[in-house]
């Protein structure tokens, strides 16, 4: 039927205006495709990647123990199986290099009969004696592949060792996110290297998992292995179907999936924008087919089958592009968490939404224009010819008339911007929306800045000092504040404990032991007080976790620590988020008694001179202690701490931002079709303009003016709602990721940046219709229909 | 440049020729068109529908090129400028007056003859008000000036359309039926005003399809089929 040719001709016929709403429509759903694509892969296979590996359901940070006390766990009622390892932190250099890093030596019983947290082979072979394997993006990260060697430093001993292996460990935290190197040995070498080859990790599994049925397992393991006076630092209850990145990812996932879906809507503007163009345009042919026989329903099929065709042709460029897309960044963002990505995947369910989704919305969205445009009468689709009477109403074309004393065609850029008021709204509000998501993606990165910066100060300390075991403050502080650069030191101890909690239950805890007149902790307190000298058994608690236990100021609480029960005054509470907001403030030398070690503590905080060269400092406490026969575990500063965590926002922060970019992508979109609209339905306008002496260069200033206003005016009213969208979404992004809302930060930087880019974007996205507005035959533009 | 043995000739047309290529062939317009017209003219070109009257308008003001042959206007070899050159000659040395007016909407009556102005830049700046306001008293719709088009008759229009084809003082105004929208009174009015406009010097070439106006006129054109086949 010949009228089918004239849908498929409208759309093949001016491929700028198909293309924007190709684009439009496509965009979002790509997005959308993109987002669920993505969410999908990476669940299923982290999910995967999870139980390839057999993870513990228990993990035990323990005092140093043999594989006897491995064995004997294995007999325990409730217990599946059991292994022992070991994990210290070591320094390690390049050979030919002079660079010291801090790095992690996991030790192994046996590489080749692994009962769980499986770590597999990828090249050369499992480390044996005197040499080591390394995780293959510590390989990759540091360029020190099987057949070169490192040095590897423990206390004043240092030892050249071969690397033998490159191993995948899907728990290690990759060096792009902060982790240290890892390498993995033997038993053996481990002694050799520190003369010691004793576990102090024990992992368990049970035979059908279920978080209270391993809570208590654990329990009663904890006490068998008090039993046998093995320390028991703390534990951790793993489920084995879950990735431990799972929690972040889909709070990853849940943003983009929200800000793909606001893409959408805001392809839904540009549809409608778009349509009633389309519709404007067409008045006469429409006026002509009703005189001609056509009815309101058959014109309405006849655009509705157009937009129709729209979305098909957007799916055709959406749906692949989001699968290929969904895998790429999938395959990326898997590789960051070292995790191998497999195969290419389709997701049907994504690609069911898609095809629904870019179906449905572009018919939604020209119901109200193609309805408009079906009851255009003939008589009024034939009586156009001027330039038209559409302005002048409305006390908004009032005011601008009376915008006196502009040059004229500045007054025309202005005015021209507000004729079509729908069209105008709708292209405002896809730009400003943009905007705000711009400035709230990079409000929430300040945020988790000034979070992350909190958190490092909620530390208290420059550097901190771990050491391999309890040493004496009176022994450990002269030496360190000895050392240049060094303004105080203070011995600090770090337990785990038992909380007890109504119901009967137990909460694992970590108590930091801070001699009561210190002058790096700096709680931040929300009730009571901090510790004072002469307090005892004082605690100042973490808001979190006496909000969750209904534990107030002045109660006394019952910690197990070092075997033992003991009662603990809570004299105040304070917002500390670190460590999963598990940290507590208790005095250092109750600590000490109750865990049996007088005045003796693991920890040295260490507050800097000002100016002092942090990593010279680092360097020199290393060889001060290590000379004094203090063993070091680690180094850090409160910096490095810093960049460590910041690095793993930085994941979320990139998609953030190129999610805003597809919303400032569309936006533009939007506001290149309403420029080019505008210029095709002004081409007698600009015509006449041409005839009373109008250049190219005057042609494309107005249009181009208009289009920059048009930016200019969504930036002045994206700034305002900017600001509670970004305290919500700040606090939203705080509770999923950091189980605090953030210390919110308003971008004021992103403000003005905002605004520099959207009058880019709208001058390239004027430019071509303003182009073509200059480049117009005046003959054909004033041509009569 | 002028012709040297024609020193008052504001338009001068040489052997053109206009053809278009359609789907359905080539179509020659204009055929072969030579005529002169002195400063101060009153001309009137007429001649059935299709027959090239508002093409030979659209050479001699250059909003559309000769095929063949040669379009000089107050000068200038018109056929030989870029659009941009066609542009600004046009804005200084010829006032268009349009059927419907084509007055810009979103501008009132005063900026409308005044955007000209701003285009070519012959007059200061602080000049063009005023000048724009002298205008409008000459067409008498002063009283007008700060109106949108759309507040005004079709009358008081096609006045604003001929105030703003004399904003940069054009010596040549072209007119494509100018009446052919207004009733007969109002296109009496109008004629007169144009009557006028030739006493204090214009030279003016109007395409009508109105026999009783096109009498007033000092000289006739008729157009059939492309070429001129009466003068009188």
């Amino acid at each position: 039927m010949s009228i089918w040719h004239k849908v498929w001709r409208d759309v093949a016929s001016n491929k700028i205006r198909t293309l924007l709403v190709v684009l439009s429509v496509g965009v979002g759903v790509f997005a959308l495709g993109l987002v669920f694509g993505l969410s999908s892969i990476m669940r299923a296979r982290m999910t995967e990647a999870q139980l390839a590996v057999m993870p513990s359901h228990i993990t035990f940070w323990l005092s140093p123990f043999d594989q006897d006390v491995v064995t004997t766990i294995r007999k325990e009622p409730g217990v599946l199986d059991a292994e022992g390892s070991g994990l210290m932190t070591v320094r390690w250099k390049k050979q030919g290099e002079d660079t010291w890093r801090n790095g992690t030596l996991v030790m192994r019983r046996s590489f080749i009969s692994q009962h769980m947290n499986l770590i597999t082979l990828v090249s050369g072979e499992w480390p044996r004696d005197r040499t080591v394997g390394v995780e293959k993006l510590t390989a990759q990260y540091y360029g020190i592949p099987p057949g070169t060697a490192v040095i590897l430093s423990y206390g004043r001993r240092e030892l050249a060792m071969p690397v033998v292996g490159s191993l995948h460990d899907s728990s290690a935290l990759p060096p792009e996110f902060g982790g240290d190197a890892q390498f993995y040995c033997t038993p053996d070498t481990r002694a050799w290297l520190t003369g010691n080859d004793r576990f102090d990790q024990l992992h368990v599994r049970i035979p059908a998992f279920s978080t209270a049925r391993a809570a208590e397992v654990a329990t009663s393991i904890q006490k068998r292995l008090e039993d046998m006076n093995i320390v028991v630092n703390g534990h951790l209850v793993t489920d084995p179907d879950v990735h431990p990145l799972q929690a972040t990812f889909d709070t990853v996932f849940l943003i983009l999936t929200l800000l793909g879906t606001l893409s959408l809507g805001l392809s839904v503007f540009l549809i409608i924008n778009t349509i009633n163009a389309v519709i404007a345009q067409q008045v006469w042919q429409i006026g002509v087919m009703k005189v001609v026989g056509a009815t309101f329903w058959r014109v309405m099929r006849i655009y509705l089958v157009g937009a129709l065709l729209y979305g098909l042709l957007a799916l055709a460029l959406a749906v692949p592009l989001g699968v290929v897309a969904a895998n790429a960044v999938s395959r990326w963002l898997l590789g960051l968490i070292n995790i191998q990505s497999g195969p290419s995947r389709v997701v049907p369910e994504a690609i069911g939404l898609q095809v629904m989704v870019g179906l449905v919305v572009p018919l939604v969205a020209a119901l109200a224009p193609v309805i408009n445009g079906a009851r255009i009468t003939p008589h009024q689709a034939i009586t156009s010819y001027g330039l038209g009477t559409d302005f002048g109403r409305g006390w908004l074309d009032g005011l601008l008339t009376h915008l006196r004393g502009l040059p004229r065609p500045l007054a025309l850029s202005i005015r021209n911007a507000f004729r079509r008021k729908i069209r105008i709204f709708l292209t405002l509000v896809t730009l400003l929306l943009g905007g705000v998501l711009f400035i709230v993606v990079m409000s929430i990165g300040e945020s988790l800045s000034g979070t992350i910066n909190t958190l490092v100060h909620d530390l208290g300390m420059d550097v901190i000092v771990g050491l391999q075991r309890p040493y004496r403050n009176t022994i450990v502080t002269p030496i360190a504040e000895g050392v240049p650069g060094v303004a105080r030191a203070e011995v600090w101890d770090r337990e785990a404990g038992l909380l007890a909690v109504p119901g009967g239950q137990k909460k694992q805890i970590y108590l930091w032991g801070v001699p009561t007149d210190s002058v790096m902790m700096t709680p931040r307190l929300t009730e009571g007080r901090a510790l004072l000298p002469g307090d005892s058994p004082a605690i100042v608690l973490n808001k979190k976790i006496a909000t969750d236990a209904g534990i107030h100021v002045g109660q006394t609480v019952t910690i197990t620590v070092g075997g033992r029960d003991v009662g603990w005054t809570v004299v105040g509470l304070m917002l500390n988020v670190n460590n999963d907001q598990l940290d507590n403030y208790v005095p250092f030398n109750t600590l000490s008694r109750a865990v049996g070690w007088s005045n003796q503590g693991s920890v040295v905080a260490i507050r800097l001179d000002r100016g002092a060269n942090t990593q010279a400092v680092m360097l020199d406490l290393r060889t001060a202690l290590s000379s004094r026969n203090i063993e070091v575990a680690f180094v850090d500063s409160a910096n490095d701490l810093r960049l460590r965590a910041q690095s793993q926002f930085d994941v979320l922060m990139s998609l953030l931002l190129a999610m805003s970019f597809l919303a400032a992508l569309v936006g533009s979109f939007g506001l290149a079709g309403t420029m080019s609209i505008s210029v095709v339905e002004r081409s007698r306008e600009i015509g006449v303009m041409r005839a009373i002496g109008a250049t190219s260069g005057a042609i494309v200033r107005i249009v181009a003016t208009e289009g920059m206003l048009l930016a200019f005016l969504s930036w002045l009213v994206a700034v305002p709602l900017s600001l509670p969208a970004a305290q919500r979404f700040s606090t939203m992004v705080g509770y999923q990721l950091l189980k605090v809302p953030l210390d919110f930060h308003y971008s004021l930087s992103a403000v003005g940046m905002w605004l520099v880019i959207v009058l880019f974007l709208s001058a390239i996205a004027s430019l071509l219709p303003a182009q073509r507005a200059s480049r117009m035959s005046v003959r054909e533009a004033l041509a009569y229909e | 440049m002028m012709n040297s043995t024609a020193d008052t000739t504001l338009i001068e047309l040489r052997h053109v020729f206009k053809a278009y290529e359609t789907a359905a062939g080539r179509a020659t317009i204009l055929k072969d068109i030579s005529l002169r017209v002195q400063a101060g003219e009153f001309v009137s070109v007429t001649g059935p529908s299709g027959s090239g009257k508002s093409t030979l308008l659209n050479m001699i003001t250059g909003i559309d090129q000769p095929t063949s042959g040669e379009v000089i206007v107050c000068g200038e070899r018109v056929h030989r400028l870029n659009q941009d050159q066609l542009a600004r000659w046009r804005g200084r040395r010829v006032g268009v007056i349009f059927q419907f007016f084509q007055l810009l909407p979103s501008l009132t009556i005063l900026e409308n003859v005044m955007l000209p102005m701003d285009f070519c830049s012959v007059y200061r700046g602080s000049e063009r008000s005023k000048r724009a306001a002298r205008l409008l008293e000459l067409v008498g719709i002063a009283n007008h000036a700060n109106k949108l088009p759309g507040a005004l008759s079709g009358g008081e229009q096609q006045r604003a359309a001929i105030a703003r084809a004399l904003a940069n003082d054009p010596p040549l105004l072209v007119a494509d039926e100018p009446t052919g929208n207004l009733d007969t009174a109002t296109a009496r009015e109008i004629f007169a005003l144009f009557e006028r406009l030739v006493a204090e010097g214009k030279t003016l070439l109007i395409v009508t399809h109105d026999r009783d106006l096109s009498a007033r006129t000092q000289r006739i054109i008729r157009l059939v089929d492309g070429c001129i086949v009466a003068e009188q």
